[in-house]
């Protein structure tokens, strides 16, 4: 068997082995996450949500007061965001809607903060 | 007093410098030119080429034994700088995105084609198995890995492969967005995938040790890699050791990430460095590259094929490691075919699984070849 020969089976054998055992490895990893998925994600449940009843101004209690002033600083804190970024992007506050707000410093990583800073052009 | 002058300029630099130490200080300050003119992989590139540099000056055997960088090369070649830098990049990196779409992790297997496509070209170039290895591994587009590897299969190409890997990792957005274009139609360019779900703290916090355990029982030789990488990972997640895991992400990373790039820039030396090899390496880095890239968006169409077109093959592309480079790069591509089109964090999926994929890898090849 010639050198050239040697060198193709061995390239093959190490390109089959290899990527046989990465996909296969990486698969049962897959298969183990969704298994994961099964017993720890529960996801959040909107029905419980939708059937709360009302209920009259006076039953409301001191906590969910607060809970309401807090919304009322959020609208403030939503009408100051759009006009920064109003502002920003010089575009009217009309046509800018915040979907929502999450502070974003304290999980994410280095390089998370360094895409959002220095977004790719 | 003549005699003490002259004995003095011939001990010089200038007086004992040879052609070849020339032309290696030239390639050091190109290097230079682009890390920091350019911003080509800045934080590897100036240490690698300014270790390039040090190891050209004439006389100073900063990389002879017992030169100031022959002992920091130790934790090179022992093979601890690697993992140490792998701690950082686990403490660094969220795997949110792998753990709410697991397929995507086939995404980051396949992408390692490109490892073997070259490790083929590397052989029947003449290379040995183990250089071809050490070659090969550049298309796992992991610097840590490649450097891990190298040093333990064929440490003469280290600085070679080292200005691959990292050149090539730089050139990413140059790299793959034809190839990706090329392989894609217009139509799986715009997929819109759904939403990933959120994912658990308690899974957050099963994941590493899940993948340490299975990963580091098929390859042991991986253990030190992927043990540290998802160390560094439980560090972030668990929530109960922020102070660990603040340093993994910042003081240690950069300290390591200075003693590697010096070093391994320093084992470019004109003898080592300026060889028909070195060329060689390069056209094979890029061939690994543009395969690993192939790999990824071929397997990607197969997912939107049987995912019936909820996939976009434009994701498999970041399977090559090159974290987050190479997930920018797919929501790039994504964006100017459709603008409001936001793949980044389905693409960070296969990115990370990259990192576990290409460490396998390595793994894998030690296990064959090591011995």
């Amino acid at each position: 068997m010639s050198n050239l020969t040697k060198g193709l089976a061995e390239s093959l054998k190490t390109g089959f082995l290899g990527m046989g055992i990465t996909l296969i490895s990486l698969y049962v990893l897959s298969l183990l996450l969704d298994f994961m998925r099964v017993i720890f994600y529960k996801p959040a449940d909107k029905k419980k949500v939708e059937t709360l009843p009302g209920r009259n101004k006076e039953e409301i209690t001191p906590q969910e007061r607060k809970e309401e002033e807090n919304e009322e600083d959020e609208e403030e804190l939503v009408a100051v965001i759009t006009a920064a970024l109003s502002a920003y992007l010089k575009k009217p506050v009309d046509q800018i809607k915040i979907g929502f707000i999450r502070r974003i410093h304290e999980r994410t990583p280095a390089w998370g903060m360094e895409s959002r800073f220095n977004p790719m052009e | 007093m003549v005699q003490s002058i002259i004995n003095f300029l011939k001990s010089t630099g200038y007086f004992n410098v040879t052609p070849q130490q020339l032309v290696m200080l030239l390639i050091a300050f190109t290097l230079m030119y682009l890390a920091i003119v350019k911003k080509y992989e800045p934080l590897l590139l100036v240490p690698i080429s300014f270790g390039m540099m040090l190891a050209n000056i004439p006389v100073a055997g900063l990389m002879e034994p017992g030169g100031f960088l022959y002992w920091i090369y130790q934790g090179v070649k022992l093979g601890v700088f690697p993992p140490l830098i792998f701690l950082g990049v686990g403490a660094m990196t969220d795997f949110g995105p792998l753990i709410a779409y697991p397929k995507s992790l086939l995404l980051g297997a396949a992408a390692q084609l490109g490892i073997f496509i070259t490790f083929l070209g590397a052989t029947l170039l003449g290379f040995n198995v183990k250089e071809a290895a050490s070659i090969g591994i550049i298309g796992g587009a992991d610097g840590p890995t490649a450097i891990f590897l190298t040093s333990k299969l064929a440490p003469h190409l280290l600085g070679a492969v080292a200005v691959a890997a990292y050149s090539y990792m730089a050139l990413v957005p140059v790299i793959q967005p034809p190839i990706m274009r090329l392989l894609t139609t217009k139509k799986e360019r715009t997929v819109v995938m759904e939403q990933l779900r959120p994912v658990s703290k308690t899974e957050k916090i099963i994941f590493p040790i899940i993948v340490t355990v299975l990963a580091s029982f098929l390859v042991p030789p991986a253990t030190a890699l992927i043990g540290c990488l998802m160390l560094g990972n439980l560090f972030r997640e668990c929530g109960v050791v922020d102070r660990l895991s603040k340093t993994a992400q910042n003081e240690l990373i950069n300290i390591v990430t200075i003693f590697i790039g010096l070093t391994v820039g320093a084992t470019a030396s004109a003898e080592n460095f300026l060889r028909i090899e070195t060329i060689e390496i390069l056209i094979l880095g890029m061939v690994a590259f543009a395969g690993g890239t192939a790999g990824g968006v071929l397997f990607g169409k197969l997912m939107y094929v049987l995912s019936g077109g909820k996939v976009n093959p434009l994701i498999g592309s970041a399977g090559v490691s090159a974290v987050p480079m190479a997930a920018r790069v797919s929501q790039k591509v994504a964006q100017e075919e459709m603008p409001g089109n936001f793949i980044l964090m389905h693409a960070m999926g296969p990115n990370v699984a990259g990192v576990i994929g290409s460490a396998i890898v390595a793994g894998v090849l030690l296990s064959l070849y090591s011995g």
